[in-house]
């Protein structure tokens, strides 16, 4: 026993590993003492909810600011922008203003303009949801970030705020920032388009870039409230590139309008099941006996996907398609028998639980 | 008595094994301190709420969920109803039975009123023969796949071949995932399309015991740590390896683990690499090495994501004896990924992944645990001969026991500054609990286990084990 605590009494290790765990409980300790402070604090300000929330809506009704008594809490901001995501019009206004008026507005300019991303993200996220109006110079600053998503985000804050002036920040930012994923640009031009169609249109016409075409098509298949594009979709059906060629294809799926019939016909054969299989989508909206022609001949097609599309096309026109349709039924060696039985069983099961 | 040669081998294992805990010790720290800047950068994207855009959107890429079941009459009828409650604007659930001996297929033809189709999935990848396949009539993207017993990765590789979507999210039967899980999943593909090739998400224990409600999760499930030992152990381990391990290693782009859990796959690329190997016990590890092989080698561009916020909730083994096979197989699945992808470790091609983080696998992942038992023998042989004193102890438990507290208490710091997923102070009392428990006693019967994986693994054993279930009823209180 002496020599043990001789040996512990000089060995700074034994030192190093009291202090280890005297660190780790002190540690301990107070992740243990600032989560009940917080809670603490929660508590005391979620007793009050209700009166703040009458306070609130009080000012809302008369807008009579100096019968106001808020904290100026973080709490209470979240709770403005959380009633702020169920309000609109009127009562929105309303929050903003008493947003502003408690200070958390400046607070969140400050914030943005801040080295800090993690405030620059909390007060663009609540700018946001109040859709306050930024200046162009904060909104440069806002552009400049390296963080996609944080850009991502703000882009879309840019087009709900600026609506169609938004188009040439986006050009922008699309041409200053190349490794821009897909989705985004997509997402962005989507929101674009739900108010700003010509803008997609001028756009289609311009570019050069093939994927951004792509896209384009996509975003009009999505929000098919367009007028002019038949031409363009037309002139994309030439191109060599099968990704264009499919989105066109689906596009028109969209907006039969935008495609003649017999166009679409011109790839029926096509060595590429993907661009098939977008035909077969594409076809089921022509209730013309020459579509109804084409699918019968996709039912035989070497890819499954392909058939399946093709025979969800009979079934869409079953009137005129009735025949082929039999012809699928009778005959079990048919390559989309077994699919044709699953359509038809899932139909009247479908047809019985309704 | 002669104890020289005790003295030599002292001085060898001060020459190895102490220098390897070192090197060991720092790069825990290293992912420590990554994991945390990557959790952080993560939690502030959380908040800019680019979710709820989405769904309005509708330009979500099709998801089909592959959920294979063996003998899960407990809690397949809950997962399944979790699944089809998922808030995503087109997925289809695709229920792989890989012949049950239980009544779990009979279960789901009752619950969902599934009848026979006769449709016949492509022989894309090789898989067992399959019996029937059903669909049902309430609920339009519920198919059932019947087949023949053939192992997890069969049964993966039968609902791959019926699949109809692109993307495909691998789904354990025994597990929950919440209502917006697939879309915090899909994020990374939405926003890149053309490079991610697959995603993760983290797996957090469900509270099955029943007694304590109150961390309750929006969709209903209760993730608080229960008040047994081995719940709070399991705990903490669980926040560790997502906090830590998996964010540190996805800051540098180099994920090699997605959980067979949940995780989202681009379809194109699981078919290219031939799906999922028959008879590879760590069948999620090993595919995501192929792909990772497959794109580096083919000089593609491509990313895995591993996302903190898709949160599934798994069934945790509650007794002793189940927990060791469950670890025991994890570390032989290590192994046996490994080794079918020996040549990409130490290969420049591999770049990261062939030149950082395979290796970091291999050397503390794998020999870990044999060093660690040396280092126990070594040190009771050289107490028992008199050779060893105190602070050889002393600094065998600082840089093994010591250390592994720290950078328990460090992922739960993490936790705290970042997703505060366990924000009760009850909790966290039972995480500190689990942080001390989990080194002192524990941590010894874990290294058992490990090396008994690494044995069979050796000894060519494939052992799965049963595990046990409580199932859902007591986690989801209000169904």
């Amino acid at each position: 026993m002496e020599t043990l605590n001789t040996e512990l009494e000089i060995s700074p290790l034994f030192s190093i590993l009291i202090f280890g765990i005297l660190v780790f409980i002190v540690i301990s300790l107070a992740l243990l003492g600032v989560q009940i402070f917080r809670e603490h604090r929660y508590q005391i300000f979620s007793k009050n909810i209700a009166k703040f929330e009458k306070n609130m809506f009080d000012f809302l009704a008369d807008q009579n600011q100096t019968k106001i008594e808020l904290p100026k809490t973080k709490y209470l901001r979240n709770l403005i922008v959380k009633l702020a995501k169920q309000v609109a019009g009127a009562d929105l206004e309303g929050l903003r203003t008493l947003y502003v008026n408690l200070g958390f507005y400046a607070a969140d300019i400050v914030s943005l303009n801040s080295f800090w991303f993690g405030a620059k993200v909390g007060a663009l996220a609540r700018c946001r949801i109040l859709q306050f109006p930024l200046d162009n110079q904060l909104w440069k600053k806002i552009l400049e970030e390296k963080n996609h998503k944080f850009v991502w985000a703000s882009l879309e804050y840019l087009t709900i705020v600026k609506r169609g002036k938004a188009f040439s920040w986006i050009i922008g930012i699309l041409v200053t920032k190349p490794d821009f994923g897909s989705g985004i640009i997509k997402h962005i031009l989507a929101n674009i388009a739900i108010d700003s169609s010509s803008m997609i249109y001028s756009l289609l016409v311009y570019t050069d870039d093939l994927r951004l075409r792509e896209i384009l098509f996509n975003v009009i298949s999505l929000y098919p409230a367009f007028g002019n594009e038949k031409i363009i979709v037309e002139e994309a059906l030439k191109s060599t590139d099968e990704k264009i060629i499919i989105s066109a294809i689906k596009a028109s799926a969209a907006i039969p309008s935008l495609i003649s019939m017999e166009l679409v016909l011109n790839f029926v054969n096509h060595p590429n099941w993907n661009v098939r299989e977008a035909v077969a989508e594409s076809l089921k909206n022509y209730d013309e006996s020459e579509a109804i022609k084409a699918l019968a001949e996709l039912c035989t097609d070497s890819s499954f996907i392909v058939r399946k599309k093709a025979v969800a096309g009979l079934f869409q026109s079953e009137n005129l398609s009735n025949k082929i349709l039999c012809a699928i039924a009778s005959d079990i060696n048919h390559p989309s028998f077994p699919i044709f039985v699953e359509f038809k069983s899932k139909n009247e099961k479908m047809r019985e639980a309704a | 008595m002669d104890f020289s040669w005790i003295s030599k081998l002292i001085r060898y294992y001060e020459l190895i094994i102490i220098p390897y805990f070192y090197f060991a010790n720092f790069s825990y720290l290293i992912i420590l301190i990554l994991g945390f800047l990557n959790a952080r950068k993560l939690y502030l994207e959380t908040k800019l709420n680019l979710i709820e855009k989405m769904v309005t959107l509708k330009s979500l890429t099709p998801i089909s969920i592959l959920m294979p079941a063996y003998n899960e009459e407990k809690s397949i009828i809950d997962s399944v109803y979790a699944m089809l409650r998922m808030n995503y604007p087109d997925f289809e659930v695709l229920v792989c039975n890989d012949g049950s001996t239980d009544r779990t297929i009979e279960l789901l033809i009752s619950e969902f009123s599934l009848f026979k189709s006769d449709a016949v999935p492509p022989q894309l990848l090789p898989s067992a023969p399959i019996r029937n396949v059903y669909l049902s009539s309430v609920y339009n993207n519920l198919v059932v796949l019947d087949k023949e017993n053939g192992g997890k990765a069969d049964a993966l590789n039968a609902g791959i071949n019926l699949s109809q979507n692109p993307l495909i999210c691998c789904v354990d039967a025994d597990s929950l995932l919440d209502s917006d899980g697939l879309m915090c999943i899909s994020l990374p593909f939405f926003e890149d399309p053309e490079v991610t090739i697959a995603t993760g998400g983290t797996i957090c224990m469900i509270n099955t015991s029943g007694i304590a409600t109150k961390n309750i999760s929006k969709d209903g499930i209760d993730g608080s740590v229960p008040w047994t030992w081995i719940g709070m152990i399991q705990g903490m381990e669980y926040l560790r390896a997502f906090l830590v391990g998996r964010m540190g290693w996805d800051y540098l782009g180099c994920t090699t683990i997605i959980s067979g859990a949940l995780g989202l796959f681009k379809k194109e690329i699981v078919l290219k690499v031939g799906g999922y190997t028959k008879g590879a016990i760590g069948e999620d590890m090993e595919l995501l090495l192929r792909m990772h092989n497959y794109c580096l080698f083919e000089n593609r561009p491509y990313r895995v994501k591993f996302l903190p916020d898709p949160v599934c909730w798994t069934e945790a083994p509650s007794d002793l004896s189940t927990l060791g096979k469950q670890r025991s197989r994890w570390q032989q699945g290590l192994c046996d990924s490994l080794w079918r992808n020996r040549e990409s470790v130490f290969n420049r091609k591999g770049k990261w992944i062939g030149m950082v983080a395979l290796p970091y696998q291999l050397l503390f992942e794998t020999i870990s645990a044999p060093m660690e038992v040396l280092g126990y023998v070594i040190i009771s042989i050289g107490l028992y001969t008199g050779v060893s004193g105190i602070s050889d102890v002393l600094l065998f438990f600082g840089i093994t026991v010591v250390f592994g507290g720290v950078l328990n208490l460090g992922a739960l710091i993490i936790d705290q500054l970042t997703f505060k997923r366990y924000s009760r102070p009850q909790d966290i009392i039972k995480l500190i609990i689990g942080a001390i428990l989990e080194q002192v006693g524990y941590r010894q019967m874990h290294l058992y286990w490990r090396i008994r994986g690494i044995y069979r693994w050796l000894a060519g054993k494939h052992v799965w084990g049963e595990m046990k279930r409580r199932g859902f009823n007591k986690a989801i209180p209000q169904k």
